[in-house]
């Protein structure tokens, strides 16, 4: 009570500061106004303990010439930054407005076998930002292993790529795509070495892995194995991926025709697949346009219909209707695999 | 990389630890000799875009509550913060060692001058 001049004088000074204080910018006063007020008055009495009544004015005007310097500058900020995401917002919206994706897939067990290994999984982001920086995931896996473990690798396949994928901070999409590949190799390696049963042999699990990302104009497909992607680009179809099975070796060097590679007996041996030590990740970019369709399959679908089949029934209907007679035309064909497809078109916002 | 002498300086101020505003303004102050006076919207606008760059954050455990004041904000370094501190002060050193290799500290009184 004794100190009541300097007191008042400390609440006129301050009041006179909190005054200023409404001159910056909305958003930076809510956040630091207080704190602003805080620090004002520690400095403020720590002047009048310390000095004369000159401490005082020093300090005093010290603020005064920050809170000029710093509103105008805060100001700028608060300016600039608004329009600067503006203007990202609309590249943004122009980026991702350029394409709509019109995504249909259907797995089924098929006519043979007793359980569905296969997998799949289609991301197309709702977060725009995440869709401009990442693009749209589309994933395919086919199991292979003895009591039910084909399920559990397509499985683990599909959900660590989708998530190393998402996840990963870096921007090179090629190159996340194939270490999410990777990724999602490690954990079915893991998952096999943690079986230590004495038949250990039967419960060794395996997979393929085709992958496609769709971002700006470009489609990525990463694979192992014999599931493949597809474009269809004005009529005309196109194999993107190139399998990793010895049937295919033997088309590519002319020895047998694509024909004979669809009953060929070693027709389901690959040499790479997911779920070994160490593997191989093939990468394939391609252009896509409005009005291409991307199709991803696994080998019961690709190895059972012709090229020719899987052209005719994409072009002719939707994504929805296209994933339907695909996997009614393989059963047609006896089914003797699971079947598994995924249609993306591409068309223009 | 240079950073601004703001953020270098608060930065700086804690690399000893988590401070509050107005500890980091006084350190900053001290140790300059009164050299250097930041003033609040300086520091708090540092502040700002520092913890959007991920170079510190905003502690909340600490900060005793006194007497119905508003609770303090206290901050401190990441460790990407103490990298880039570490970082700057060797783009310092460096820069120290070639004008002491060309002996432009002599006969200016400044310790560091042969």
């Amino acid at each position: 009570m004794d100190y009541s001049p300097r007191k008042q004088k400390t609440s006129l000074a301050e009041r006179l500061y909190r005054f200023l204080l409404r001159a910056y910018p909305r958003a930076f006063r809510e956040e630091y106004a207080s704190e602003m007020v805080l620090v004002f008055r520690d400095a403020y009495s720590a002047a009048w303990q310390q000095q004369n009544g000159a401490g005082v004015l020093h300090m005093v005007g010290d603020f005064f010439y920050d809170f000029v310097k710093t509103v105008c500058i805060e100001h700028m900020r608060a300016w600039i930054e608004p329009n600067k995401l503006a203007l990202a917002g609309k590249e943004q919206l122009v980026m991702t407005l350029q394409f709509t994706l019109d995504v249909a897939q259907r797995t089924d067990i098929g006519r043979k076998r007793n359980n569905n290994e296969d997998n799949l999984i289609s991301v197309v982001p709702n977060d725009d930002r995440l869709l401009e920086s990442k693009g749209a995931l589309f994933v395919v896996s086919d199991g292979m292993g003895g009591h039910e473990r084909g399920e559990v690798a397509s499985e683990l396949a599909i959900q660590k790529v989708k998530d190393y994928y998402y996840q990963a901070n870096q921007a090179d999409i090629p190159s996340t795509l194939q270490e999410a590949i990777q990724q999602a190799n490690l954990s079915i390696v893991q998952a096999n070495q943690a079986v230590s049963e004495p038949d250990s042999g039967k419960l060794q699990m395996g997979a393929t892995c085709v992958a496609a990302v769709l971002h700006a104009q470009t489609l990525y497909a990463a694979n192992v194995g014999d599931s493949r992607v597809y474009v269809l680009h004005e009529g005309q179809l196109r194999q993107i991926t190139r399998d990793h099975s010895w049937v295919a070796r033997l088309v590519e060097q002319g020895e047998i025709t694509p024909e004979q590679a669809r009953t060929h007996e070693k027709r389901n041996v690959i040499y790479r697949s997911l779920g070994q030590p160490e593997v191989e990740v093939d990468l394939f970019t391609e252009p896509v346009q409005e009005g291409d369709t991307v199709i991803l399959c696994t080998d019961g679908l690709c190895g059972v219909i012709e090229d020719e089949d899987l052209r005719s029934i994409v072009e002719q209907y939707g994504p929805e209707e296209s994933v339907h007679q695909l996997i009614a035309r393989a059963n047609e064909e006896g089914g003797p695999d699971n079947v598994t497809a995924i249609v993306v078109r591409v068309s223009a916002a | 990389m240079p950073l601004t002498q703001a953020v270098f300086h608060i930065l700086l101020a804690l690399a000893d630890g988590e401070k509050h505003g107005y500890a980091i303004m006084q350190e900053i102050g001290e140790r300059s000799d009164g050299v250097v006076r930041m003033g609040p919207g300086t520091l708090y606008g540092s502040i700002q875009r520092m913890l959007k760059d991920g170079l510190i954050v905003e502690v909340q455990e600490r900060g005793e509550q006194v007497r119905g004041e508003v609770r303090r904000r206290y901050y401190a370094l990441t460790g990407f913060g103490s990298r880039v501190l570490q970082a700057e002060a060797r783009r310092l050193e460096q820069l120290v060692h070639i004008a002491q290799s060309k002996q432009v500290l002599r006969g200016l009184g400044i310790p560091g001058g042969a």
